[in-house]
C-alpha cells in the first residue's frame, strides 16, 4: 500500500460530501457532516494529516513551506456536458527564510513536531475546547498547561503577567496599589459578566457596565477606570490579546470595543480552573497542534468517513450548463461524484491574480537548547506595540514549548512567533526584533556571558490570510493570526451551516451515544 | 487518556484528556493501558474486540463504524486488575491512512491477520513496521491469526505465524472470534506481559 | 462552608425518586435486622455499604460497621490472625466504603469520623490517605472536614509542621480566599513557635514575612475576609503579652485607705489581670497584715459567664476585732512569689512574681443604719464640680503612677513597635486608594495596638484617628454597626481614663450633705453614646458611677467595681434582666437606677440564646426561689430578676420605664428587697 506508488481505486464513487485537505476546519466539517449522517470522503494530497494546521518534522516543515510558495497556472477543458477545471495549488507562504546554526539538528528531524500555524494555544473555556468535548474528540488528545506568561520590554526584561487573582497575589513586581487596581478591575468585569447573566435585574443593575461604555473603545474604558499604563498594557495585550496599538488613535486598524474586551477577559478568567488539573488558563496539546485535526478526523472515521491520504485532486467537474459542481477527478484518473465539495484554501480553481491585497502574517519558528526562564518549560511572551521599537504597530506573541510536550527532542525548546503585518518587510522586521530581543545568535561569541538562549535554527515566513468562502465549492479559512482558534471555529461552523442548513453542528446527543464509550459508570464525578 | 506508557513523562502540569474526572490513573495494582488493533480490513479486528468486551459475534458487521474505543477490565491471579482501552482502526487502515495519533501512548499493539488469507499475513509485516515507527519502544506486541475456526480454509500455517512472531519479539496466538476460542487467553497473556510501574 | 453548597439533587422524575426511596427503605429494614441480631457476615456488610453509599449521614450504620469491624477482628481464626494481609483487607474494605460515601457527600461527618476511627487502628497506608486528601482538597480547597482530617493524618504520620506549612502556602498561592488554609497556617505556626523550632522562634523571625504574605492578600482583594482573619491573628501574636499579668488592684499599690468602722473592719481586695485567669487561692497569693499571714482566705472570680476563672478576683479581708486600734495604720501586703499556679485560660502560667502593699487606717463613724435614708437625687443639678485639692482624689493618683517596665519588655517592644508602625504605614496607604472596611478596621486595631505599647510615653496618640475610623465604619458597614459602636466605646473610655486630668473632668461631687454614699466622688460618664464598658483597671476605686443616657446593652465588667454603692444606668438599652447579671456581684450597691431601659423588650436574651436550655445558664438555679415563690405560678417568670436582685441589699431603686415592669413586678420587688426605702421615687413604709 504505502510502498506501492500506484493509487488505489476508491470505492464507493459517490458521496454526499468530498473534503480535500485535512486542516482543522476541513476535519471539523468532515466530522460534523459524518455525525449528521452524511457519506463523506476525506482526501489529502499530503502523506500526513493536518494540511496548514499540521505539526511536522523539521525536514517536512521546510519542504512543505517551500513547495507551497511556488506560483501555479490554471487550465480548463470542456467536454460534452462537463467543464473540467484544473485545481491549482495557491502559494500561501512567501519569503521563506531558513537559517541553521547547528547541523546536528537535522539528525533529530523526526523528533520534532513543528506547528505550521504557531503560536497557538487553547483557552480552557474557549470554543475549541467546547467543541472537543461536544464532539467527544477530546478522548484522543492530551494537554499540558502553559506554565506562565510574560510581557517583554526592549531591555530584555520579561515581567510576569498577573492574569488572575492568585497571580496578582503571588506577583513580586507589582506595587500594592497596582495589585489592588488590577484585581478590582478583574472583579468589576466579573461582576458585570455575572450580572448580565443573572435574572435578578434589580439587584445587579448597578454592577452592569453601561451600554455607552460597552460600545466605546476598551482602551478609553481602562483610562476611565484610572488604570496606569503598565496595567492597561497587561490587560490589553497580554490578557485580551489585542493585535494593534490601541493608543494609536485614528490610525489604529482595529480598535477593540469594551464589550469585546470584557468578553475576552471573561474567557480568560473562566478558563482558569475550568479543569481541576489545569493550573492556568492556557493549554497546549501534547505532540503539537497537529493532533487536533487528527482527532476530528478519527472522530469522522468513527462515524463512517472514508480516509485517503496521498491522493491529489487534479480537477473539478462542473455542470456545463449550470456551472454547478458535480465531482472531482483524482490524480489516479478516477472520477468521483458528490453533492458538495470542501477544499482547503491552498487549492484554487480561479486564477490567483484575482486575489490581491490580502492581509499577511509573519510567522517564525526558532529552536534553542535553553529556556527563557530556567525553571519554566512552556510559556507565552508578549511584546506589546512600541515595546521593542518605536514604530512597532502590532503586538508580537511568542510561545515557548519544551520537550515535555513532545514537540522536540529533550533538552531543546521550540519557539513560535507571529505578528500581523501589512507586508513582508514590516513583518520580518518585527520577527527579527523579537528574535534579537530573546536570543543570542550562535556565531556571535562576543557577549557569551549573556543569559539569552542561543539560536540554533529558525524558519521565518510570511503567510497569506484567506477567509473561508462559499462558491461552487466551499473554501475553508487559512490559519489566522490569533492565539486561539475561536474565530476560525466560528467561521467553520458558519461554513457548515451554509453547507447543511438543516443539520445541527455536533448535536449535544452525540456524546451520549452509548456505543461510543463503554466506560464503567462506577466512577462518580465529584463536585467541581 | 492516561495510559501508563504514553510517551511524555507524567510530570506536574499535565492536564491529560479534557475530562473532569481524570481519576483513572494507573497504579501498581490497577493498570490502565491503551491497546491498538492493527491489520488489514476484514481480518476480524472488531470481532475480536466485540467478543472480548461484550461476548458478541456478529458475522454481518463489515466496516467498523461507531465506536471510538471500548474498554474492558480483567483481573489477574495476583489480584491486580488491567483495564484495556481498546482502540479500533475505525476504517482508517483501509487506505493506509492511520493517523500518528492512533499510536500515541499505546502500551499494546495487536496485529491481526486472517489464517485463510495469506495477503493479510503479508500486510501484517507492514503494520509491524508502522508500529515500530510510531509506537513507543517498550510496546507489547501480539500477532494474532484469527478465523481459526476455518481450519479447512487455512492458508497460513501455525508455524509461519510462530516464526514471524519470534523474529519480531512478538507473542503469538490463533483465535476465533466466532467460537470465542483463545479470545480471553489472548488478553490475559497480554496482561501478564505488561511492564508494571514500580510502586512509588 | 463558605458558600459552597452541597450539590443539589438533580431533578429526577417522581417514579425514579419513589423507587429510590423504596430501595433505601428496604435496605434500611434489612440492615436494622442485621444490626439487632448482631449479624456481621460479608453479605450483611455489603448491604450496609450500599446503604451508606446512598445515605452517608446514617450514624447508626457507621456504628454498626465499627461493631462489625471489631467483631470480625476478634472472631477470626488464629491462622488469619497471623496473616496481616487479612487484617489489612478488612481495613481496606472499610476505607473503600468511606471513600464511596465521601464521593456521595464529602461533607459527611459520619464518614470522616469513621475514617479517622479506622485509620487510628493502624495498619493502613497514610500515603493513601494523603493522596485521597489531595484529591478532596483539590475539589473543594476550603472543605474544613478535609483540613481537619489532614491535621489528624499529619499528626499520625509525624509529618513535620514545616512541610504542612508549605502545603498551606501552596494552597494559599493557588487561591488565597481560603479561610481553612489561613487558619491551618496559624495553627502550624503556633505549634512551631511553641516548639521553638528553628526559624520560627523568637516570633519576630517569621512575623515580618507573614505580615508581608498576608498583606498581598488583603491589598489584592480588600473585600476578602479570609486573609484579614489571619492578619488579626498576627497582630494578636505581635501585641500579646505572653502570660497573664496583674495589672491593677483595689486598693491600689502603695495607697492609704481609710475605713469607717462599724462592728467590724472588713474591706474587699480586688486583683485585676490583663486576661481571665484561674488558680488564685491562698496558695498562690499570700495576704499579710502586719506580720500575720492570713491562711484561710477565699478568693472568688468576678465573672458572669465562666466558672473558676475571671479577669478580676476578690476576697474580703477583715482585721480581727481584738486587734484593731484607731490610731494604728495597718500595713497590708499581697504577694505572689511563686505565681506559676496562676494560669491563663490557655494554660500559660504567670511566671513572674509580683507583690504590692497598701496601708489601712480606721476611723470611727456612726453607722447609717437606723437613721432615716433620704432619697439620693442623681440628676445633673445634684452635682457640682470637684475640688481637685481634696484628698479624695489621692486614691485616683495611684492608678496613674508610672510603672517602670523591665528591660526585657522594652527590647521586645522595640521590634513590635517597628513592625506595627510598618503595618500602619501600609494600611494608611491602602485607605488612600480603597475605601474599604477591612482596611479601616485593621488600621484602627493597629493604631490601638501601637498606643497600648507606647502608652507610658505618649498616651493615646492616635485615639482621635481611631474614633474617626470607627465612626466611618458605623456608616460604611451598617450590618456590623453594633460591633463598631462597642469598639468606639472602648476606645473612648481608654481616652477618658488615659490620664488623671482627663478622668478628673468626669469626676463630680454631690451637693447634698455627705453620707456614706454622697460623700464619695461620683464618676459621671453619662451621655457619651457608650454601648459597652471598658478600662475597668483604672476604675476600681469608683463608688458612685453615672452611666445614664448612653446606649449600653451590656454592663459586663462592672462586676469588678466592688466599691460601687451608687449606680445610675437609666436611659440605656439594657434589654433583659440577664444583662444586669454583673450587678449580682456588687454587694455594696445601695442605690440603683435602671429606669428607662428596654428590660423585657426582648423575649429571648441573646446571650442565653446560645444555650440549649435555661438550665444550662451559668447562673445556678437558686432553690430558695421555690421557697420564695411559694407556688405562685406568676412569680416563676421573675426568676431571672430574683437571681440578680435577690442577693443585693438595695435601699433605693428606680426601675420605671421598662417593659417588664408592671404592678405585679413591683410588688414582687417590694417583697424581695426588704431593705428598700425608695422605689421609683416613692418612699416605702
Amino acid at each position: 500500500m504505502a510502498e506501492t506508488e500506484s493509487y488505489p481505486p476508491i470505492d464507493p464513487t459517490n458521496f454526499d460530501l468530498i473534503v480535500v485537505g485535512t486542516g482543522l476546519p476541513e476535519s471539523i466539517i468532515a466530522a460534523a457532516a459524518s455525525t449528521a449522517g452524511k457519506t463523506v470522503l476525506h482526501l489529502d494530497p499530503n502523506p500526513f494529516y493536518g494540511s496548514h494546521y499540521s505539526s511536522l518534522t523539521l525536514q517536512d516543515l521546510v519542504s512543505f513551506l517551500n513547495s507551497h510558495s511556488e506560483i501555479p497556472k490554471t487550465n480548463s477543458l470542456q467536454s460534452d456536458d462537463t467543464t473540467i477545471v484544473d485545481v491549482n495549488t495557491r502559494p500561501l507562504y512567501s519569503d521563506v527564510e531558513i537559517s541553521s546554526y547547528d547541523d546536528s539538528l537535522e539528525e533529530h528531524s523526526r523528533k520534532f513536531n513543528l506547528d505550521l500555524c504557531g503560536p497557538r494555544v487553547l483557552f480552557c473555556a474557549d470554543l475549541s475546547v467546547n467543541l472537543l468535548l461536544q464532539s467527544t474528540a477530546n478522548q484522543y488528545v492530551e494537554f499540558k498547561n502553559i506554565d506562565a506568561s510574560y510581557v517583554g520590554d526592549g531591555n530584555g526584561n520579561l515581567m510576569n503577567v498577573p492574569d488572575s487573582k492568585s497571580a496578582v497575589f503571588k506577583d513580586k513586581t507589582l506595587e500594592y496599589s497596582e495589585k489592588n487596581q488590577l484585581n478590582s478591575f478583574f472583579k468589576l468585569v466579573q461582576g458585570h459578566l455575572e450580572a448580565v447573566k443573572s435574572v435578578d435585574v434589580v439587584i445587579d443593575a448597578e454592577k452592569i457596565i453601561s451600554d455607552d461604555d460597552l460600545e466605546s473603545p476598551f482602551v478609553g474604558f481602562l483610562d476611565k477606570m484610572k488604570l496606569p499604563p503598565k496595567i492597561k498594557s497587561i490587560i490589553l495585550y497580554a490578557i485580551a490579546m489585542v493585535d494593534y496599538d490601541q493608543d494609536a488613535g485614528e490610525s489604529c486598524k482595529d480598535i477593540l470595543k469594551t464589550r469585546e474586551g470584557i468578553d475576552r477577559l471573561g474567557l480568560y478568567h473562566s478558563s482558569v480552573g475550568r479543569f481541576p488539573n489545569a493550573l492556568g488558563s492556557l493549554i497546549y496539546p501534547i505532540y503539537g497542534q497537529g493532533e487536533l485535526p487528527q482527532a476530528f478526523c478519527r472522530r469522522a472515521a468513527v462515524k463512517g468517513c472514508l480516509y485517503v491520504l496521498r491522493m491529489p485532486v487534479i480537477s473539478i467537474l462542473l455542470n456545463k450548463d449550470s456551472g454547478n459542481y458535480r465531482g472531482v477527478k483524482l490524480v489516479s484518473g478516477q472520477e468521483l461524484s458528490s453533492d458538495k465539495l470542501v477544499m482547503d484554501p491552498s487549492f484554487t480553481i480561479t486564477s490567483s491574480k484575482c486575489l490581491q491585497n490580502i492581509s499577511k502574517l509573519a510567522r517564525g519558528i526558532c529552536i534553542t537548547k535553553s529556556s527563557l526562564k530556567p525553571d519554566i518549560s512552556n510559556c507565552l511572551v508578549i511584546y506589546p506595540p512600541r515595546s521593542l521599537y518605536p514604530d512597532q504597530a502590532t503586538s508580537i506573541r511568542i510561545l515557548q514549548l519544551g520537550s515535555n510536550l513532545a514537540v522536540c527532542p529533550s533538552g531543546m525548546f521550540v519557539f513560535y512567533i507571529s505578528v500581523v503585518c501589512d507586508d513582508a518587510l514590516e513583518g520580518k522586521k518585527s520577527l527579527h526584533a523579537a528574535i534579537d530581543g530573546l536570543f543570542s545568535v550562535h556565531t556571535d561569541q562576543t557577549d557569551s556571558n549573556e543569559l539569552k538562549p542561543t539560536l540554533l535554527w529558525s524558519a521565518l515566513y510570511i503567510q497569506d490570510l484567506i477567509e473561508g468562502s462559499v462558491g461552487p465549492v466551499v473554501t475553508t479559512p487559512t490559519p489566522d493570526g490569533n492565539l486561539n482558534y475561536n474565530n476560525l471555529l466560528d467561521a467553520t461552523s458558519m461554513l457548515f451551516k451554509k453547507l447543511y442548513p438543516d443539520d445541527e453542528f455536533f448535536p449535544e446527543t452525540s456524546n451520549t451515544d452509548s456505543s461510543d464509550k463503554l466506560e464503567d459508570d462506577s466512577e462518580v464525578v465529584l463536585d467541581s | 487518556m492516561g495510559c501508563s506508557s504514553s510517551l511524555p513523562d507524567r510530570s506536574p502540569g499535565r492536564v491529560g484528556g479534557l475530562n473532569p474526572d481524570n481519576g483513572g490513573d494507573s497504579d501498581a495494582k490497577n493498570l490502565r493501558v491503551k491497546l491498538v488493533l492493527l491489520g488489514d480490513s476484514g481480518v476480524g479486528k472488531s470481532c475480536i474486540v466485540l467478543r472480548f468486551v461484550r461476548g458478541q459475534f456478529d458475522p454481518t458487521s463489515k466496516v467498523t463504524v461507531g465506536a471510538s474505543f471500548l474498554s474492558q477490565t480483567i483481573a489477574l491471579q495476583d489480584s491486580t486488575t488491567v483495564k484495556f482501552e481498546i482502540w479500533d482502526t475505525a476504517g482508517q487502515e483501509r487506505y493506509a491512512a492511520l493517523a500518528p495519533l492512533y499510536y500515541r501512548g499505546a502500551a499494546v499493539g495487536v496485529i491481526v491477520y486472517d489464517i485463510t488469507n495469506p495477503d493479510s499475513f503479508h500486510k501484517a509485516q507492514y503494520w509491524v513496521k508502522e508500529l515500530q515507527k510510531h509506537g513507543s519502544p517498550d510496546i507489547v506486541l501480539a500477532l494474532v491469526g484469527n478465523k481459526a475456526d476455518l481450519q479447512e480454509k487455512r492458508e497460513v500455517s501455525v508455524q509461519a505465524g510462530i516464526e514471524y512472531a519470534e523474529k519480531n519479539g512478538m507473542f503469538f496466538i490463533e483465535t476465533s472470534a466466532k467460537t470465542a476460542d483463545n479470545i480471553n487467553q489472548l488478553f490475559e497473556e497480554i496482561a501478564k506481559r505488561l511492564p508494571r510501574p514500580s510502586p512509588s | 462552608m463558605h458558600g459552597r453548597p452541597r450539590k443539589s439533587a438533580t431533578p429526577v422524575d417522581e417514579n425514579a425518586s419513589a423507587l429510590k426511596a423504596a430501595k433505601i427503605r428496604s435496605l434500611q429494614t434489612q440492615f436494622l435486622q442485621n444490626h439487632h441480631n448482631n449479624i456481621y457476615t460479608k453479605e450483611a456488610l455489603e448491604l450496609n455499604a450500599k446503604l451508606l453509599e446512598t445515605n452517608p449521614e446514617y450514624m447508626t450504620a457507621w456504628n454498626y460497621r465499627k461493631l462489625a469491624f471489631e467483631h470480625n477482628l476478634i472472631s477470626q481464626s488464629d491462622a488469619e490472625k497471623a496473616d496481616s494481609d487479612h487484617i489489612k483487607s478488612i481495613i481496606d474494605e472499610e476505607l473503600r466504603v468511606v471513600e464511596n460515601a465521601l464521593r456521595t457527600n464529602f461533607k459527611s461527618y459520619g464518614a470522616w469520623h469513621h475514617r479517622k476511627w479506622v485509620v487510628s487502628k493502624g495498619n493502613s497506608s497514610t500515603e493513601r490517605e494523603l493522596k485521597l486528601l489531595n484529591m478532596f482538597q483539590k475539589q473543594d480547597t476550603r472543605n474544613f472536614h478535609a483540613w481537619n482530617y489532614r491535621r489528624f493524618i499529619a499528626g499520625l504520620k509525624n509529618i513535620s509542621d514545616e512541610k504542612e506549612l508549605q502545603y498551606t502556602t501552596d494552597m494559599i498561592n493557588d487561591n488565597f480566599s481560603n479561610y481553612s488554609a489561613w487558619h491551618n497556617r496559624s495553627v502550624l505556626l503556633s505549634n512551631l513557635l511553641e516548639k521553638k523550632a528553628e526559624g520560627y522562634f523568637p516570633k519576630e523571625t517569621f512575623l515580618t514575612e507573614e505580615y508581608e504574605f498576608v498583606r498581598n492578600a488583603v491589598f489584592t482583594d480588600p473585600d476578602d475576609q479570609s486573609g484579614w482573619f489571619y492578619h488579626l491573628w498576627l497582630l494578636d501574636q505581635t501585641v500579646k503579652v505572653d502570660m497573664p499579668v496583674m495589672v491593677s488592684s483595689w486598693p491600689p499599690c502603695d495607697s492609704d485607705i481609710n475605713l469607717p468602722v462599724a462592728s467590724e473592719v472588713k474591706f474587699p481586695v480586688v486583683l485585676y489581670f490583663n486576661e481571665p485567669v484561674e488558680g488564685i487561692s491562698s496558695h498562690t497569693v499570700i495576704v499579710q497584715i502586719e506580720d500575720d499571714v492570713f491562711k484561710d482566705i477565699t478568693w472568688s472570680p468576678l465573672s458572669t459567664n465562666k466558672f473558676g476563672c475571671g479577669q478580676a478576683w476578690v476576697t474580703h479581708l477583715s482585721i480581727p476585732h481584738e486587734k484593731f486600734n484607731f490610731s494604728k495604720i495597718y500595713e497590708v501586703k499581697i504577694k505572689s512569689e511563686d505565681s506559676r499556679g496562676i494560669t491563663s485560660l490557655s494554660g500559660v502560667p504567670c511566671s513572674r512574681p509580683w507583690s504590692f502593699a497598701f496601708r489601712v487606717s480606721v476611723k470611727d463613724v456612726q453607722p447609717d443604719e437606723g437613721q432615716s435614708f433620704g432619697r439620693i437625687m442623681l440628676t445633673d443639678e445634684s452635682f457640682c464640680t470637684i475640688d481637685t485639692n481634696l484628698n479624695k482624689t489621692n486614691l485616683l493618683k495611684s492608678y496613674f503612677e508610672l510603672k517602670t517596665s523591665d528591660d526585657d519588655q522594652i527590647t521586645s517592644s522595640k521590634w513590635k513597635l517597628e513592625m506595627i508602625d510598618n503595618e500602619i504605614a501600609h494600611y494608611r496607604e491602602l485607605l488612600t486608594w480603597a475605601d474599604c472596611k477591612i482596611g479601616k478596621l485593621t488600621l484602627a486595631r493597629l493604631l490601638m495596638a501601637y498606643d497600648s505599647m507606647t502608652s507610658s510615653a505618649t498616651p493615646i496618640a492616635h485615639v482621635e484617628e481611631v474614633l474617626q475610623l470607627y465612626s466611618e465604619l458605623m456608616k460604611l458597614d451598617t450590618p456590623h454597626q453594633q460591633y463598631y459602636k462597642d469598639e468606639y466605646s472602648l476606645v473612648l473610655l481608654k481616652q477618658v481614663t488615659s490620664s488623671m486630668e482627663s478622668l478628673l473632668k468626669h469626676c463630680w461631687q454631690y451637693k447634698s450633705t455627705p453620707s456614706s454614699i454622697t460623700g464619695s466622688i461620683c464618676l459621671r460618664l453619662n451621655s457619651l453614646s457608650l454601648s459597652r464598658i471598658g478600662s475597668i483597671e483604672r476604675l476600681l476605686w469608683v463608688q458612685s458611677l453615672d452611666l445614664s443616657h448612653n446606649q449600653l446593652h451590656s454592663i459586663e465588667g462592672l462586676e469588678a467595681l466592688q466599691l460601687l454603692s451608687c449606680l445610675n444606668l437609666s436611659h440605656n438599652k439594657l434589654a433583659s434582666f440577664t444583662a444586669l447579671d454583673p450587678l449580682r456581684f456588687l454587694k455594696s450597691l445601695k442605690v440603683l437606677n435602671v429606669s428607662h431601659n428596654e428590660i423585657g423588650s426582648h423575649t429571648i436574651d441573646t446571650r442565653r440564646y446560645q444555650c440549649s436550655s435555661p438550665m444550662s445558664h451559668t447562673i445556678d438555679y437558686d432553690p430558695k426561689f421555690e421557697e420564695f415563690a411559694n407556688g405562685d405560678a406568676k412569680l416563676v417568670n421573675f426568676w431571672e430578676a430574683y437571681t440578680v436582685f435577690g442577693g443585693l441589699n438595695l435601699m433605693q431603686l428606680d426601675i420605671v420605664g421598662n417593659v417588664a415592669v408592671d404592678e405585679r413586678f413591683v410588688s414582687f420587688l417590694v417583697k424581695l428587697l426588704h431593705g428598700l426605702k425608695w422605689l421609683d421615687g416613692e418612699e416605702l413604709h
